[in-house]
């Protein structure tokens, strides 16, 4: 024999569960430590997209360094120069080419065109979504700024992947976990400058102490130029400068949040939509239930 | 991103979990509000959320891709609470498995009333975070701005409820033919016709509550997020986003209408037989969702 609850019961200690359970989440998610290697102080490489000359001697001496073997590509039929075009396991850096129209039409034989290249890869965030998301603290940010893996603790789940603002962590399916740019933690350690840095010609690229490189960054932002990392999803140890904006590059706008105050904020709208969306379906249900009844009554009168 | 990372696997984990999650929400609800008549649909719905909890971590033990070679490394997974929502799923989906076997085991073989009642009110809340987690999984995903909206988790929490109602529904039938014993017979169900097609009738009205909830939060979410315009008309998905309106989403309320106003005119095989049509096409509009959001969302990408 089964035993009822009353319905005004029911909605009483869902509604408390409504509350009480985002407030709950947000309470642990306040309490969650960040996995950082706490390795000295931070250090960063700006990028001046103003300098490169688009040599690709980066790309090449990341491939070097890491023995990574070539990429198969293809040549595109569009006038695209960017070779491979797009970041694998075995690919950690590009070199973006752009064809930026509008530019000083002026200017004698450029027919209001220019190139402009930059070198992307993966931006070792201050706060990294691939970090916040692994379900098995396979990643981890070291407080000098390169942002590490695992091989054996990587679970292949492919968050790290889908999370990353960029989508820079790939699965390798020859050693069976997810690869990106570590910013040559292993020169890093031996008092050397990451490759790609160190065989730049123009000086496009140099390392830094991070606050340094904030304020290059900032100062070059008072100059009317664009700058990239600074701010974005909470800052990153790569820091663009630009004299077009980023977008053309395909890098998207990201707000200043981090990853957990992203997700967070997801929490709270979706609880704010449930408790709105449950009301109606309470309501719509007790409003059915009482119609029901009325009918029944109706009936059973007649 | 050069490929899909997460694929039709990954939907039907998502699609498993919501049905797990809402067929244990309405096994609960009908024991602790309907009682004795709706014995069927809570066991139904119990039997239904245990297999599909199994089922889906059995897809996603195959979605992993280091599940080959290492293939206790989802343990890991355990160990990051509360810090990674794949973390939280993982405890919410082991938990509410656990709870399923306990109802299973206390509806078929009875036990302590009292227990019965709290194992439903736990295994309510964990029903929901299942639902919910399936798209808040999707929206933490700040690389494809396509998930990344709080009407995602809402849209598949309620598709997660109407599906788990729908299988619950659906396999009434399915258990009654392999289990007789533990449930009534099929011809015996349907010779209660006041009960069983009574039950049919009042899901039904459940169904179309959903159904209308779940296309509000469609359009808010397809109104309210980033890059819908592609796949409404230029990915090579949008084809199928239209299957699931039509066939998931209308084709099913216009079929449960027209079967409550055939109601009380001695139409019960009908009715019985064009609400397992509908179930059908519920379910397989569930799957289509989940399939479009997640393959469209990388491909928009």
């Amino acid at each position: 024999m089964t035993e009822k609850i009353t319905r005004k019961d029911f909605l009483k200690a869902a509604g408390a569960s409504l509350v009480v359970t985002p407030m709950a989440l947000e309470g642990l998610d306040r309490g969650q430590k960040s996995p950082v290697q706490h390795l000295g102080e931070q250090n960063a490489v700006v990028v001046d997209v103003t300098r490169c000359i688009g040599c690709k001697a980066c790309q090449v001496a990341c491939k070097g360094w890491n023995k990574l073997p070539a990429e198969k590509t293809e040549v595109s039929r569009d006038g695209e120069f960017t070779n491979p075009t797009f970041f694998s396991p075995i690919t950690w850096k590009i070199v973006r080419f752009k064809e930026i129209g509008d530019y000083d039409e002026n200017a004698a034989g450029t027919g209001g065109l220019k190139w402009r290249m930059l070198s992307d890869n993966c931006k070792h965030c201050l706060e990294p979504s691939c970090v916040s998301v692994c379900p098995a603290a396979a990643l981890w940010k070291r407080s000098d700024g390169p942002v590490l893996y695992d091989l054996d603790r990587c679970v292949g789940c492919g968050y790290c992947t889908m999370a990353c603002p960029w989508g820079i962590p790939h699965f390798d399916d020859d050693l069976h976990a997810i690869r990106k740019c570590t910013m040559c933690h292993d020169r890093i350690d031996q008092g050397l400058e990451p490759s790609c840095v160190s065989v730049c010609p123009t000086d496009s690229l140099q390392y830094m102490n991070l606050e340094e490189a904030r304020r290059i960054a900032i100062d070059a932002e008072a100059n009317g130029l664009y700058t990239y990392g600074v701010d974005e999803v909470g800052g990153t140890s790569w820091i663009y400068i630009s004299d077009v904006p980023f977008p053309e590059f395909g890098l998207p706008d990201y707000s200043t949040v981090t990853q957990k105050g992203f997700e967070s904020d997801i929490l709270m709208k979706f609880a704010g939509a449930s408790l709105f969306v449950g009301g109606a379906i309470l309501a719509a249900i007790k409003l059915y239930a009482e119609r029901r009844e009325l009918i029944m009554k109706s009936e059973g009168g007649n | 991103m050069s490929e899909l990372v997460w694929g039709p696997l990954m939907a039907t984990y998502l699609f498993l979990g919501g049905i797990a999650g809402g067929a244990y929400l309405i096994s609960a609800l009908v024991d602790l509000f309907k009682g004795d008549d709706y014995e069927v649909l809570s066991k139904s719905g119990a039997l239904v959320s245990t297999v599909a909890v199994i089922a889906s971590v059995v897809v996603l033990l195959l979605e992993i891709k280091r599940f080959e070679v290492a293939p206790l490394s989802f343990l890991y997974a355990f160990s990051e609470f509360p810090g990674s929502m794949i973390s939280v799923g993982t405890w919410i989906l082991t938990s509410l498995l656990v709870v399923s076997l306990v109802t299973v085991i206390l509806a078929f073989f009875g036990g302590n009333w009292l227990i019965r009642k709290i194992v439903d009110v736990v295994g309510i809340v964990l029903s929901l975070g299942t639902a919910a987690y399936t798209g808040l999984v999707l929206s933490y995903c700040r690389g494809i701005p396509f998930w990344c909206s709080p009407f995602l988790p809402a849209l598949f929490t309620v598709s997660g409820i109407l599906t788990g109602l729908t299988m619950a529904m659906l396999m009434i039938p399915v258990a009654a033919y392999v289990m007789p014993k533990a449930l009534n017979s099929f011809w015996e169900l349907y010779e209660r016709k006041a009960s069983y097609v009574g039950m049919i009738g009042q899901m039904e009205k459940y169904c179309q509550v959903l159904t209308v909830v779940e296309i509000a939060l469609l359009a808010l979410y397809i109104g309210t997020t980033p890059t819908t315009g592609l796949l409404l008309a230029g990915s090579s998905v949008s084809l199928l986003f239209y299957v699931y309106i039509a066939l998931g989403l209308l084709l099913p309320l216009g079929i449960s209408y027209l079967n409550s106003r055939m109601e009380h005119q001695g139409k019960d095989m009908i009715i019985v037989l064009s609400a397992m049509i509908g179930q059908v096409l519920v379910l397989l509009g569930g799957f289509i969702l989940r399939y479009v959001v997640l393959i469209g969302g990388q491909l928009i990408h």
